[in-house]
């Protein structure tokens, strides 16, 4: 571990390519991952091949937007994520929607850890903006009052 | 009859207490923070803007219509503080809502009677046959674009209502709606400009008596259009962007001040520009559960003028899931210091190219 020269191990920063933010928006706005027709297998984000059996043919499916916590964590490295200055504490959790999809979102406006099993639904904020300076729309969750 | 079939709001969860704004600047006198009714405002985090709460104010809406977002025929978003100055902000929610790519989707900028207008193009798209069912959002962040140490800063909030405009299944029909308009030397922001300007002084005549000339005309032609006493009405949503407004609007239109104070939330919120009217419209639908109750709605934008908009209610009114929907968004909320604020809401200048404390 470490850096083991020059050019092999400078902390690479995110290129968000408006591009493909553009054509990933269905899972960005609206959950939207593929189910696959032949094994039945939820995926998201989508997929062009399923990788259980390999099958082309995958259909449209819009995902749960309500689930649980399985575990969260504070984003506390020192000084805050590159594009995510303004968000002074950020909560990072991964869960497990209702249809059985992980998934690792923000929660929104929270500032400790949210327990194990604690409900969640699915909310859209503005991410970040993206390297032409446009906003971008996606999911975070919040926790159900 | 077209009318409102469902309705939804959104209110973000920061607030801020005015004295905490007050202890830092004292650019008034502190009892006219009382007088005026202004308590607490509502503050956007650092991911809200008028669409995030736009949407989320619309999902509201939907789920307490049932109603499949593919079945619907337009989607009209009305704000002042509008995130694009070119671009239209209703098809980035019309692609997030997921309705179908072949609906009228577009924008309304026209001060804090965007809503009304944009329910007024609704309504005529429903009763022209042109639509179905028109989605309807009032959304503004008028906190963000409020000068540090102006006077309106303990009042610029922000907020979000949502309705469903529909031709069947309502639960308050639109009895009518007039308007007025004339071109007023108020609030203002131009292309460029970071902050709103204020026309002719806080407490000054156009503000306050302008307000009050406009209502008396728009509430004059309501009246001699559909022969209505200000008695007609059980429930006033009044102007509302400190609650002294709503003083001064039922002064303006001769109603009982007590048919509207119930519902005035500005003293928790402060002014959520075109969203205050309708959030304070959609508490009293909260609460009612009879037909045939007369609800009065009027509203007011600045430099633009006003707009009077009687509802009757339905038999659907009483069967509505998921009421109310206002008050416990009004009472979830978290406290924050000036400080905070300034920073969520992007008024403090630093450097545009830093990644962060270390580079």
């Amino acid at each position: 571990m470490g850096f083991d020269n020059l050019h092999g191990a400078i902390p690479k920063v995110e290129i968000h390519n408006t591009v493909k933010a553009y054509k990933e928006k269905a899972g960005r706005y609206r959950l939207q991952g593929v189910r696959c027709e032949d094994c039945g297998t939820l995926w998201f984000p989508r997929r062009f091949v399923c990788p259980k059996c390999q099958s082309q043919h995958l259909a449209p499916y819009l995902c749960m937007e309500t689930g649980k916590v399985v575990t969260s964590w504070v984003d506390t490295m020192g000084f805050p994520a590159i594009g995510y200055e303004d968000i002074d504490t950020r909560v990072v959790a991964m869960i497990t929607l209702d249809d059985g999809i992980t998934v690792i979102a923000e929660i929104a406006d929270e500032h400790l850890e949210v327990p194990k099993d604690t409900p969640v639904e699915m909310i859209i904020r503005a991410q970040k903006r993206d390297d032409t300076g446009n906003l971008t729309y996606g999911y975070k969750f919040k926790v159900c009052q | 009859m077209s009318g409102i079939k469902a309705y939804g709001v959104a209110i973000p969860k920061r607030r801020i207490d005015a004295t905490a704004i007050w202890d830092v600047w004292k650019n008034v006198s502190k009892d006219i923070l009382e007088k005026m009714g202004m308590k607490e405002r509502t503050v956007t985090g650092p991911d809200e803007d008028p669409i995030s709460l736009g949407v989320d104010a619309a999902k509201r809406c939907l789920k307490q219509a049932g109603v499949n977002p593919e079945t619907l025929d337009g989607l009209i978003f009305c704000s002042e503080t509008n995130p694009y100055q070119t671009k239209s902000a209703a098809s980035v929610i019309q692609d997030i809502l997921g309705l179908r790519h072949d609906v009228f989707a577009t924008d309304v900028q026209a001060s804090a009677r965007s809503g009304f207008d944009g329910i007024r193009i609704a309504k005529s798209l429903i009763d022209g046959g042109s639509a179905e069912q028109v989605l309807v959002i009032a959304s503004d962040c008028l906190n963000q674009y409020m000068a540090p140490g102006h006077v309106y800063e303990y009042a610029a909030a922000a907020g979000a209502a949502a309705l469903l405009i529909s031709k069947e299944g309502c639960i308050a029909e639109i009895d009518g709606m007039t308007f007025a308009s004339e071109d007023k030397a108020n609030w203002f922001r131009l292309s460029g400009d970071r902050y709103m300007q204020l026309g002719a002084g806080f407490v000054g005549y156009i503000s306050n008596w302008g307000l009050m000339d406009s209502l008396k005309q728009s509430w004059k032609a309501y009246a001699d259009k559909y022969g209505v006493t200000p008695a007609s009405f059980e429930h006033y949503a009044l102007p509302q962007g400190t609650v002294v407004q709503a003083f001064m609007s039922s002064g303006a239109i001769g109603c009982d001040p007590y048919a509207a104070l119930p519902y005035v939330v500005s003293e928790q919120t402060g002014d959520m520009g075109s969203a205050q009217v309708l959030i304070s419209m959609c508490s009293i639908l909260d609460l009612i559960d009879d037909a045939s109750v007369k609800v009065g709605v009027v509203g007011y934008g600045w430099g633009d003028g006003s707009c009077v908009m009687g509802l009757t209610t339905t038999d659907h009114i009483g069967s509505v899931p998921n009421r109310p929907v206002v008050m416990p968004l009004l009472e979830q909320k978290e406290m924050i210091d000036y400080g905070m604020a300034l920073k969520y809401e992007k008024k403090i200048d630093r450097a545009q190219k830093g990644f962060s404390s270390y580079y």
